[in-house]
């Protein structure tokens, strides 16, 4: 009787030598390993690889919180085609701003062979998961130009924030239409949550719509958080808002772009 | 959002409520106990319920998902001393965040087995049971701000339910009279609400992704 115990105990021991990378410190510990700033290094691979590109082709993909299986399964499917020159992430990459959820999901992406940007969800602001959002991905508010074609990437998740940070961000987004402005003609603008949405501060959606259409030849707008496809033009003037569907419905947008001109699809999966 | 996790406020107090209940028929069996030793004086029973109020351990603990570090004290009650009720304060370090957080857990936790290994040593081969964690701190909360539409988020960021399954190893001091009468060394293996639904989703997730491993030590304080 007293080996059968000693056995336990050995295996018993082994089984915790064995989960030593287990200690979990807390749910909203904020201890990041592994790759950080991924927006900022992804953007100069764009700028620099497409510079000269007259179509650009890049999928769009949204809200893949809790659906680790079904983004996986994305990248597998992404990374077989070679027409794909990015990835844009419409946000909502935590479910319940779990420090490990953001991780999970980076984890996935990174496995991604073309570059790829995220945008900050309304999901991924709970608790401090804004924090770890900045710290892994960057800020919730930047810009980068592929092509000729400007891509605006903008926090609109104004119900998780109050009146210390403007959400939209109007003066962030007058001083991205003055920057870089030779290196682009055309402008699409990203975001979570699209005018009219829940999250979004509607009171401003005709002035951000106003401040939007100053861009130099603004295409179109696409968002993600409503978990379902959409093609709209909210403000009745010849500007369509495309909502991508959830990664667990397994489907995504995929947009091409050329001078002037842009088609978009809804691929399944 | 689809998510359907339990009510948590409705939970907790269930839980509270599943807490004091056994408290109480712990205690109730230690009455029995102290009727059937009645020739004693009742200054020793006095003394006797004045000591049930004091902890009969402090513990330290590393990680549980309840802080790098975490400190507390336990009651130990029942027949065989199977049950214990912990409170612990916990320490997350700042980390990558912009701030340090502190945490409060109530552990309930029901030792049912002893193998006496030695003189000194013995080993409970399973230590398992429940514990409420909550997050000081503004940024989280037990029920979304009004600020949101009614069931916005169906979850709490604030109070995590924490279940957990562990052994133990129990070492004796030979002194008789020293103020610790012996060391209790313990691991768990633990999991939380929101790890739980996203581990059982996901294919993708690993056992090591959603199961955390703590490890803690109690020093058992002597009882006279």
């Amino acid at each position: 009787m007293k080996k059968f115990w000693i056995y336990i105990v050995l295996a018993s021991i082994s089984l915790l030598i064995h989960s030593c990378n287990m200690f979990d410190i807390h749910p909203y510990a904020g201890k990041i390993e592994g790759r950080q700033d991924i927006n900022r290094d992804n953007i100069i691979k764009i700028e620099r690889d497409y510079a000269d590109k007259d179509t650009i082709k890049y999928a769009f993909i949204s809200d893949s919180q809790r659906w680790h299986d079904d983004l996986d399964d994305f990248v597998k499917i992404v990374n077989k085609r070679s027409d794909i020159d990015f990835i844009i992430h419409g946000g909502d990459i935590s479910d319940f701003g779990l420090t490990k959820e953001f991780l999970w999901q980076r984890d996935i992406l990174e496995k991604l062979k073309q570059p790829y940007v995220a945008l900050l969800g309304n999901h991924d602001c709970l608790a401090n998961g804004e924090e770890i959002f900045e710290q892994v991905f960057g800020s919730p508010n930047y810009s980068f130009i592929a092509g000729k074609t400007k891509f605006l990437c903008l926090n609109t998740n104004a119900l998780e924030s109050d009146y210390s940070t403007p959400v939209p961000d109007f003066s962030f987004i007058e001083h991205e239409r003055q920057t870089d402005k030779g290196r682009f003609e055309q402008t699409v603008v990203v975001m979570h949550a699209r005018p009219t949405s829940d999250q979004f501060n509607n009171n401003v959606a005709a002035v951000f719509q106003y401040s939007i259409r100053q861009y130099p030849n603004l295409l179109y707008c696409s968002n993600g958080h409503d978990h379902t496809y959409q093609q709209e033009d909210i403000f009745n003037d010849g500007i369509i808002y495309y909502g991508t569907p959830n990664i667990g419905k397994r489907q995504y947008l995929i947009f091409t772009i050329t001078k002037d001109h842009y088609t978009h699809e809804l691929v399944s999966y | 959002m689809n998510l359907s996790l339990i009510n948590t406020q409705k939970l907790f107090i269930a839980l509270v409520s599943l807490f004091l209940s056994t408290v109480s028929l712990a205690q109730s069996s230690d009455q029995q106990q102290r009727d059937t030793l009645s020739s004693r004086g009742n200054t020793k029973e006095l003394k006797r319920a004045a000591l049930s109020l004091v902890p009969s351990s402090y513990m330290i603990q590393y990680a549980g998902s309840i802080g790098l570090l975490s400190a507390g004290a336990g009651w130990d009650y029942g027949k065989q001393k199977q049950w214990s009720t912990d409170f612990l304060m916990g320490y997350v370090p700042k980390y990558d965040t912009d701030r340090a957080k502190l945490t409060m857990t109530i552990r309930q936790s029901y030792t049912p087995w002893t193998v006496q290994l030695h003189e000194q040593l013995s080993y409970h081969p399973l230590r398992t049971g429940i514990y409420l964690n909550t997050t000081l701190g503004k940024q989280f909360w037990y029920k979304e701000p009004d600020k949101y539409p009614s069931s916005y988020y169906k979850f709490s960021t604030r109070l995590r339910i924490n279940i957990f399954v562990g052994q133990d190893f129990s070492y004796k001091f030979k002194s008789s009279t020293s103020y610790f009468e012996g060391l209790k060394f313990y691991y768990d293996l633990h999991t939380s609400d929101l790890y739980l639904i996203s581990g059982i989703q996901n294919k993708y997730l690993k056992f090591d992704d959603y199961i955390g491993l703590a490890l803690g030590i109690k020093f058992q304080i002597r009882r006279k």
